[in-house]
């Protein structure tokens, strides 16, 4: 195949024979800025297989944390995120809501159509708040949108506690410790 | 002023049947008085209105000896001139390699991009 040539990249890999040489190199990938690539020339030559490229995006993702998950809920700080593949691996540094409940993820990609997928997860709460720990996805489709993310209350339990050779006979005064695992 | 329009034809002659070459021509000042392709046959012509030396430059788009070539020339706006240029096959054609290409986002490391492409054009060394 003679110059250029055109690597196809799916889940960040691509192959190609080439012949050795100096190359200008070029992106074309939906929902990032493509004059990123990084780097745009490169040298093909014997012995080495392998090269590496990064591009970079240009979107905002907020993921604004309240106790209702409602633009005008209660919020909560500290609530913290992580970036993700689709295989649920982490990525980047993670994000903490700050005042106001507000998380963002900054340069993530986006596009009118065509956009990839975007994968995050909560990895933490604060104080008596409950979190949905499963993969989210999304797609922009502008620079920046905004998700409304619940971290309701825990709910008020009841814990009873007996004496084991007295069934219901109810201890009168003690403390239990519940450590998450 | 004469009513003569003086005009360079290029000839690129390559054992490619459909050689395609990209031509500068510059003055005497450095500036780009043409640019342009030739024709599948490896032909170009074209006006030039400035006089004096030019420099014509000629790279080839495929694997070819020699990848570019200068050629100095004395111009007059009122004449024609017929420029050659002569390429061949690499005697040794450039190795290859089968590379891998890895994509990630620069902000998130080692964060895979889903689908994309790269492209690579070939520039002289």
């Amino acid at each position: 195949m003679p110059s250029p040539y055109v690597v196809n990249i799916i889940d960040g890999e691509g192959s190609s024979r080439i012949l050795n040489g100096s190359y200008a190199v070029t992106a074309d990938v939906g929902g990032y800025d493509n004059a990123s690539i990084n780097p745009d020339s490169q040298v093909i030559s014997a012995g080495t297989d392998t090269y590496d490229f990064m591009v970079a995006a240009t979107g905002t993702l907020t993921l604004h944390v309240t106790e209702e998950g409602d633009p005008g809920g209660t919020a909560i700080v500290g609530a913290t995120f992580v970036r993700c593949d689709s295989g649920n691996t982490a990525y980047g540094d993670p994000i903490v809501s700050v005042a106001g409940g507000n998380a963002e993820f900054p340069f993530v990609p986006f596009a009118a159509s065509g956009a990839p997928t975007i994968y995050y997860r909560q990895t933490l709460s604060v104080g008596d708040h409950e979190f949905d720990a499963s993969l989210k996805s999304l797609t922009m489709t502008t620079s920046t949108e905004t998700v409304e993310v619940a971290n309701p209350l825990a709910a008020l339990r009841t814990i009873n506690l007996t004496d084991a050779n007295y069934n219901g006979l109810p201890i009168e005064t003690g403390d239990l410790t519940f450590t998450a695992n | 002023m004469s009513d003569k329009r003086g005009y360079i034809t290029v000839r690129c002659l390559s054992p490619c049947t459909e050689g395609n070459f990209e031509i500068v021509v510059l003055d005497a000042d450095d500036q780009t008085v043409f640019q342009g392709k030739t024709a599948r046959d490896g032909t170009a012509t074209f006006h030039v209105c400035s006089s004096g030396e030019h420099r014509i430059r000629v790279r080839a788009k495929d694997w070819l000896s020699p990848m570019a070539a200068t050629k100095w020339l004395f111009f007059y706006p009122n004449r024609f001139y017929t420029v050659y240029f002569l390429f061949n096959f690499f005697l040794l054609k450039p190795g290859s390699t089968m590379a891998t290409f890895r994509l990630t986002d620069q902000n998130y490391g080692g964060l895979p991009i889903q689908k994309g492409d790269i492209q690579l054009c070939r520039v002289p060394m």
